[in-house]
């Protein structure tokens, strides 16, 4: 709570001027979203130009920061946007894209969006990787829920402001998210359990 | 009770969002339910193994870089006061090549007239102006603005 009070003093000084002040709070904060993105995204080329982008839109916005919640779930309400974005976009870059009805191509779709499939592929990867690709067959509404409640450690209350939804619906999606992930990551359990 | 529902409140229950009285009902299905106690255990293992695998971290001068970066996008003077500022000095320094050529071109040229070389039309490029394009620092145009002064 100390640090939220702190952040939001930083906000403050901001938004009266202090340059210095979003630079800290981009310290503060840029291990968290370089994690959020990392999981969300399932990449790590991924991590510095999204955060940079985050970041930028913080910036563009925070002059009109109300203070009607912490500075780090309106952050990571950004982050998750973001991400949501970028995934939008490559989906639909891909439709257009030209090779996109040869078979092989087909193929991968299936794989990737189908989360039932490649659970093979899933144990077949190094062990470290394995919670992430398995993470990555979630849908997104899924995955979101899920990284803020388990990287973030933030409470159900919190995830539901940040997404826009009621704690019920956070409640039941986080249920679901874990019981789909306990679904691919059999294996893994049974290794260690 | 539902088992599906009881499970879903053991989810919760990992989390720490449950009432009192949920709680205790959850402490005392678990003691009986060997099926959820595993899932209570695979969920804080899904837990760790997840905070496990976010080691990701950017570059120390990352929060420097960034505020810069949003400065220029959001005040785009800042930017194009230093372009310029710079402009301007590189004017400056031209004019002043430029100026340097042309009178070093002048005085030379008389000693020049002295030795024509066949062939060259009277106007040798003098080494002056040679070296001064060889540098970068004038421009073919320059350099054609200096031989016509002479
Ligand atoms: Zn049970």
């Amino acid at each position: 709570m100390n640090q939220a009070h702190d952040d939001l003093q930083l906000v403050r000084s901001f938004q009266a001027g202090d340059e210095k002040a979003f630079e800290t709070l981009v310290r503060r904060y840029q291990r968290q979203v370089a994690n959020i993105i990392y999981l969300t995204m399932g990449d790590r080329a991924d991590i510095e130009d999204l955060a940079q982008e985050a970041f930028l839109r913080v910036y563009k916005s925070l002059g009109r920061f109300e203070f009607d919640s912490s500075f780090y779930s309106w952050l990571y309400r950004i982050v998750v946007n973001l991400c949501i974005d970028e995934i939008r976009r490559r989906k639909i870059r891909r439709a257009l894209s030209l090779d996109f009805f040869t078979e092989d191509r087909l193929e991968k779709e299936t794989k990737s969006i189908e989360p039932k499939t490649g659970l093979e592929d899933v144990l077949g990867k190094e062990k470290k990787d394995t919670v992430l690709m398995a993470l990555e067959k979630l849908s997104q509404e899924h995955k979101t829920v899920l990284v803020l409640r388990e990287y973030n450690d933030m409470s159900y209350d919190e995830i539901a402001k940040v997404l826009g939804i009621t704690p019920q619906a956070v409640k039941s999606r986080i249920f679901r998210a874990r019981t789909e992930l306990r679904e691919f990551l059999k294996e893994y359990f049974h290794e260690r359990l | 009770m539902n088992h599906t529902l009881l499970q879903e409140k053991l989810s919760a229950f990992v989390d720490g969002e449950l009432n009192k009285l949920d709680e205790a009902e959850i402490k005392s299905h678990i003691s009986n339910c060997p099926e959820c106690r595993r899932a209570a255990e695979e969920y804080r293992l899904l837990r760790a193994s997840i905070r496990a695998a976010a080691a990701q971290n950017l570059a120390a001068s990352f929060a420097s870089d960034v505020t810069r970066a949003a400065r220029l996008l959001v005040d785009p003077q800042v930017m194009w006061g230093g372009v310029e500022i710079f402009a301007r000095r590189l004017v400056i320094a031209l004019m002043l090549v430029v100026f340097l050529v042309v009178s070093v071109d002048s005085l030379n040229s008389s000693e020049q007239q002295m030795t024509i070389e066949p062939g060259f039309s009277g106007v040798s490029v003098d080494s002056t102006v040679q070296q001064t394009l060889l540098r970068g620092e004038v421009s073919k145009e320059d350099m054609i603005l200096a031989m016509m002064e002479r």
